[in-house]
Order: C-alpha cells, then sequence, then structure tokens
C-alpha cells in the first residue's frame, strides 16, 4: 500500500497523493521527513494544485518506470549535472505531454509557476518558463505587450531613446 | 491568489500594471525567463522597449551578466563606473553583439571626406628625406613602425603585399608623412577643422545599411584592436571584435565591418592625439551611445600607416570614435599590386 500525504489548498480543499507524487515537490519531501503528514499550501489555490499534481503524477509515473533504458539513463545524468536550469525531458511522448499540459492562458502558466517554484518542482519551474519565453521569441515589443497585457509606461522621451538604442534588434532575418 | 513572499512583488505590481499576469512574478522568475532568452541578443534587446521593470532589470542585471561572461575582464566597469555611467552594460552589451553597419561605419560616407590624404598622394610614393614638422612627435622617429604582421589574422593580406613591402616599405618615409603639414587651395575650408556636415556616396547598396545583430563572435579582443592603430598607440588598449567582423558583400567590394571600444580613453593616445591637432568631428553619430559625432581616425593619422586607399579613392581601412572611445569602422580587402 503506497504512503499517502494530504494536501490542503489555500481555500482549504484536501488532496491525497502517493507519496512518490508528492516528492515531485522537494520542499515536500522534506517536510515530510519532518514526519508530518497533513502539508498546509495556504499560497496555492486548489485549481492551481489540481494542475500541479496532474503534472507531478505523470512525472513520478515516467520517473518509477521509464520506457527505455536511454530516457533513465538521460534522467540519471540530468539530475547529477550541476547546470540547475534547463534539463530536457528525454522522453518524447512525455514531452508531448508536457507541450499539452501548458497549452494555457498566460496568467495560468503563471499561477503554476509561482506555485511550482513555491514546492521547488524544478522540472515544472523550468517547462513554464521555457513555454513563457518562447510565446516571448520573434515578438516585437508592442506585441509584447499585448500578448501579456502589459502597460507602456515610458515617457515619450524614454521610449524615443531606447527605440534608437535598440532598433538595430528589430529586425527578423 | 495570495502574492508571494518575495519583495520584489510589490514593486512589479506598480511598475508593470496591476493587471498584466507579470505583475504576480517575482523579479528572480521574470529573471529566470529572461535567461532562456539569451541565445538570440535580439530578444533581449526588444524586451528592453516593453516597460520600465523589463527594462531595468534587462540592462542592469541581464546585460551585466552576459557581459560579464562574453568579455575581458579588462573591459567589465567597476561597480562605480557602471552606477555612475547607467549606460555602461547596455553599451557594452550593444558593443559586443551589434553590428553598426554600413553606415554607422561610415563606408556610405563620399571618399572625399579622405582628400586631405589624397592632397598629400599616397604615402608610398613620398620622397624619403622631404621635411617634416615633427617636432611633436620626435619621440616616435626612434621607434620604427613594426614590421607587417605576418600572422594570418588579417586576411586581406596576401604574398605580394609582403614582397612589395619588403622591398619598398620603408618606416621613416612613413613617419614623415605623418606630420607634413597641409596647404590647401585657397578658399577651400579644411575639412578637419570643426563639425562638417557629411556628404554621402550616391549609390545603391545592396544588403542593410543601418545597424544589426552582427554575424561572428559576439565579443572583443585587444589582439584585433593592436592590428589597427599604428605602432605610437600600442599603449592603447583598444579592443574590436574578431576578424572578419561582419561581412557585408557589396557590389564593388567586400566590407569587413566591426565595432571596439578603448578602455580608459580619455586617458589614451589616441585622445590626446585627437585633442592636440584640435581635429574636427564629423556629423557621424556613434552607434553604440548618444554621441551625435565622431573622430575619423584614419584623417586622424592613428591607424597604421600601411593601410593604402583602393584606385577609386576608398579608404582600405576606416575607422571611426566618439568621445566614449567607441569605435565603428570597415575592413576591405587590400588592392593586390598586379
Amino acid at each position: 500500500m503506497a504512503k499517502m500525504i494530504k494536501l490542503v489548498s489555500g481555500d482549504g480543499a484536501e488532496f491525497e497523493v502517493e507519496e512518490e507524487v508528492a516528492f515531485q515537490s522537494k520542499i515536500i519531501k522534506d517536510i515530510v521527513a519532518d514526519a508530518d503528514d497533513v502539508i498546509p499550501l495556504p499560497t496555492v489555490s486548489s485549481k492551481v494544485l489540481i494542475q500541479v499534481i496532474e503534472y507531478c503524477r505523470k512525472h513520478a509515473a515516467v520517473n518509477s518506470f521509464p520506457l527505455s533504458p536511454s530516457s533513465s539513463a538521460a534522467a540519471a545524468a540530468s539530475s547529477s549535472s550541476s547546470i540547475s536550469y534547463s534539463k530536457p525531458v528525454s522522453d518524447p511522448a512525455l514531452r508531448a505531454w508536457d507541450n499539452e499540459f501548458v497549452k494555457l492562458n498566460n496568467s495560468s502558466l503563471f499561477d503554476i509557476v509561482i506555485a511550482a517554484n513555491y514546492l521547488d518542482i524544478e522540472e515544472l519551474v523550468d517547462l513554464v518558463l521555457e513555454t513563457v519565453a518562447d510565446r516571448i521569441k520573434g515578438k516585437q515589443a508592442q506585441e509584447i505587450r499585448r500578448q501579456f497585457n502589459i502597460e507602456n509606461d515610458f515617457t515619450p522621451e524614454e521610449e524615443e531613446a531606447l527605440r534608437r538604442e535598440n532598433s538595430w534588434a528589430f529586425q527578423n532575418n | 491568489m495570495a502574492s508571494s513572499a518575495s519583495t520584489g512583488t510589490a514593486a512589479a505590481a506598480a511598475a508593470t500594471g496591476s493587471c498584466s499576469p507579470f505583475a504576480s512574478l517575482s523579479d528572480d522568475i521574470v529573471l529566470n525567463i529572461l535567461a532562456k532568452l539569451e541565445a538570440d541578443p535580439r530578444h533581449l534587446a526588444r524586451l528592453a522597449c516593453v516597460c520600465s521593470r523589463l527594462s531595468s532589470l534587462i540592462r542592469t542585471v541581464c546585460y551585466r551578466s552576459i557581459c560579464s561572461r562574453s568579455l575581458p575582464a579588462d573591459l567589465l566597469p567597476s561597480p562605480t563606473e557602471a552606477a555612475a555611467a547607467a549606460s555602461s552594460w547596455p553599451s557594452l552589451y550593444k558593443l559586443s553583439v551589434c553590428c553598426p553597419g554600413l553606415y554607422r561605419a561610415g563606408v556610405l560616407l563620399e571618399h572625399s571626406d579622405f582628400g586631405l590624404e589624397r592632397d598629400i598622394g599616397p604615402h608610398l610614393t613620398f620622397p624619403v628625406g622631404s621635411s617634416s614638422s615633427s617636432s611633436s612627435s620626435s619621440s616616435d622617429l626612434t621607434n620604427p613602425v613594426p614590421p607587417i604582421p605576418s600572422d594570418a589574422g588579417v586576411s586581406c593580406w596576401s604574398l605580394f603585399d609582403d614582397l612589395y613591402f619588403d622591398t619598398i616599405y620603408d618606416p621613416s618615409e612613413v613617419e614623415d608623412v605623418s606630420f607634413v603639414p597641409i596647404d590647401l587651395p585657397p578658399g577651400e575650408s579644411p575639412v578637419t577643422v570643426g563639425s562638417v556636415v557629411s556628404k554621402w556616396r550616391k549609390q545603391q547598396w545592396a544588403g542593410p545599411t543601418n545597424s544589426h545583430l552582427a554575424s561572428g563572435l559576439w565579443s572583443l579582443s585587444r589582439e584585433q584592436g593592436n592590428k589597427l592603430l599604428a605602432s605610437r598607440f600600442k599603449s592603447d588598449c583598444l579592443y574590436i571584435c574578431d576578424w572578419p567582423g561582419c561581412v557585408h558583400a557589396e557590389e564593388k567590394r567586400k566590407y569587413m565591418l566591426f565595432r571596439g571600444v578603448f578602455k580608459n580613453f580619455k586617458r589614451s593616445r589616441v585622445w590626446k592625439t585627437i585633442v592636440d591637432s584640435n581635429r574636427g568631428k564629423i556629423e557621424l553619430s556613434c552607434a553604440f551611445c548618444a554621441c551625435r559625432e565622431t573622430w575619423d581616425l584614419h584623417s586622424a593619422f592613428c591607424l597604421r600607416r600601411v593601410f593604402g586607399f583602393h584606385d577609386d579613392g576608398e579608404p582600405v581601412v576606416r575607422a571611426y570614435v566618439c568621445e566614449n572611445g567607441h569605435v565603428s569602422g570597415a575592413w576591405t580587402d587590400r588592392p593586390l599590386f598586379a
């Protein structure tokens, strides 16, 4: 019988998850080591926690039962690497699942990355950061503002100075 | 959704606009996103134009991080220097990745701007032992111009050049030419006094003339700078990008555009030369800072004398420096002597 951990969201909803799923979060892993099986997460809403648990469940399953020797070897190699970000997911099926998972609007994505950052789920943080970066690449400043609903808070003089300084970067060749 | 514990968020909300999801992200997370955009230098430059929060993070943190990894440690400003000039890191970043383009490298200027040189004639035909007003350079005549570097870094050299200069090249000739006073025809104002409105060549250009992302390595080295300056400036620290720089193939010839910067420019010999000779500036603005005018290093006799001219009067190499020591210029292939 798998050991169960209870996670409690900020709005009071309770979620029981297998230990190996919860342990995708390094924070939870550390807390549970102190013999606490009920973990309140006041800063994480239930909506976001459900999504995070879904990710953790999928990745726990793959990490426990690697589909091929090469993917487990790659996973072992990347986990011992000293680079703290950008560990590519080696399994193509898992990558495809991840790509579907992040098909969310920016607000939802940001909620997830904040929670994943708080819970120290490195691969999920990295996945969302990559996704956001991809949404920025190739776009001009005005498009980026529109995409992320960012206000242009420059004075006309500041904006002109920045345009002069950076116009070299506006071409897409 | 409660805000995260990071202190960077409250200010972020105010700066980014509370309705933007970006406002909810701490500076740490935003910087991690920005770190994923380093591969193509244009991404961060565009993002710096989006809003003041991103601009501040990029120009102070990201550019500093990137330049610290890609540029020689010697070139990096000290914390006090960087604090004093907000443009330190942005200028360095731009120098490392941005080609000034044909326009800012001065290629579009009319050759007559080098007319001063043409009045003297090419240095190779100047008679030996002519009178010279070399009082300001007496110390230099004891230092002969060193032989042409034989390393293959400058690919425009050929065997013909070495043979030619082995027989003709005479350091003393070169030194004399540098300081002969010029007598201009009456009524013609000297190009070098005061600011001159630049005259532009009327021709079609095949490639982009504006600044753009540089091809080639995104770094600078002192070794390249040494190849450009005349020997008496060898104590000056000029860093320029690797050969061949950003190559622009035009109809008539190829231009290898380069960019660079003097370390401690105001303490350099080049600067002293420019100031002492009271050279006028050209209305060619710097590609890397807000300076609207630059000095022509070729007509200020700061470049190696062996670089001559093409048949049509275009200099083999040209370079322009601004008051902050930023350099833009262009090499061309040396004409072969048949």
